[in-house]
């Protein structure tokens, strides 16, 4: 909200020192802003209400931006067990489209709000929690790629791979991290 | 079932066991091709992918390589390094995923392997024993094949780590970054 203040008064400056007088009047600019974008029309399509961007629960940030790469840090879902044992693949395929979901809430805030902008998945790394003798780490990772290609279609594809772990951070059955490219 | 053995068919794509069944890449004959003839590797071409995953991503002029598998010429290398496999099966498991991953680049470099400039990143995530410990040695197998091929900027900034389990059971996975002119 802040920073939309300071823009809206930026742009009166510049526009000013322009020698323009300014156009659109603070009220319409305000009723902008909440705008539906494509991305937003096909979350609301297949029913997916994105949650509040988790907060870091370490020493860490959730999202980095270098020129149009947004990095994304590891993003896990609410469950709790090892797949294989605790749970099926078919579970942890769930798991896995919700940790998709919790690095949606992630994008969007690095996107200021407009997933439009997104231009491509770039990179996906699915860790699962798995048992020694589990081997369906692809499958359930096609949870979050399953996700992502319904949203942004070809270009919610990443360069992916999916591995097995013993252990992860306060027993997360999977955690997803991934790049993405926007404008 | 019916879902799951879809999924099954899906992932197998997905992990780009595309080497089994890729057919040669066109002969272009550039510097890296001959180097590589002279290595004896042979580079099949990437396969169009069919699942939930692309085999590679370019943004400017960096290439993500997605996680390659040991499919070499007897199928896909399967087993437990330090448990099933020694740390050298492991190695040319590795070195399997690295000529599998040449074939990803290849294809994202438009067939000219001489316009890769420098491998930029290589995570290696070998499947171990708790008490294997040479995941670095196993990894080399991707890295020193790259050197072999590219000399100096043909090394990566690495990671080589062990896991307990990965994807139908294969001894290793890696995957890459690469920069191209």
């Amino acid at each position: 909200m802040l920073r939309r203040a300071l823009f809206t008064t930026a742009l009166a400056s510049f526009l000013a020192a322009c020698g323009k007088t300014e156009q659109a009047p603070e009220a319409e600019l305000e009723t902008a802003a909440p705008s539906v974008g494509k991305v937003d029309t096909k979350l609301a399509e297949l029913g997916i209400e994105l949650p509040e961007a988790a907060t870091p629960i370490a020493a860490y940030t959730p999202i980095r931006k270098v020129g149009n790469m947004v990095y994304i840090a590891g993003q896990g879902p609410q469950n709790r067990g090892v797949v294989g044992s605790d749970y099926t693949t078919e579970q942890a395929y769930g798991f896995a489209r919700a940790a998709g979901i919790s690095v949606l809430s992630q994008l969007k805030k690095a996107c200021d709000g407009d997933l439009d902008r997104v231009v491509q998945c770039v990179q996906l790394q699915g860790i699962v929690r798995s048992t020694d003798d589990f081997t369906e780490q692809h499958l359930v990772i096609n949870g979050t790629s399953e996700l992502f290609r319904d949203i942004f279609g070809d270009a919610g594809l990443a360069a992916r791979a999916a591995v097995g772990t013993n252990a992860l951070p306060v027993g997360f059955a999977c955690e997803v991290i991934a790049t993405f490219e926007i404008a | 079932m019916e879902r799951r053995s879809f999924f099954a068919a899906a992932g197998a794509t997905a992990l780009g066991v595309s080497l089994l069944s890729g057919k040669a890449a066109a002969q272009s004959g550039g510097k890296i091709d001959a180097k590589l003839a002279e290595l004896g590797v042979e580079v099949k071409a990437a396969e169009a992918p069919v699942a939930a995953y692309v085999g590679w991503r370019k943004v400017g002029n960096l290439v993500y390589v997605a996680g390659q598998v040991p499919a070499g010429p007897d199928g896909l290398v399967l087993g437990t390094v330090g448990k099933d496999l020694t740390m050298e099966q492991g190695k040319a498991a590795a070195r399997y995923c690295g000529i599998n991953i040449l074939g990803q680049l290849k294809a994202a470099c438009g067939g000219n392997l001489d316009r890769v400039k420098q491998c930029i990143q290589i995570q290696g995530l070998v499947n171990s024993a708790d008490d294997f410990t040479e995941q670095h040695l196993v990894v080399n197998g991707t890295s020193e094949l790259f050197r072999d091929i590219w000399g100096e900027p043909g090394l990566a900034a690495r990671a080589a780590v062990g896991t307990n389990s990965l994807p139908l059971g294969i001894a290793c996975e890696v995957l890459a970054i690469f920069e191209v002119a």
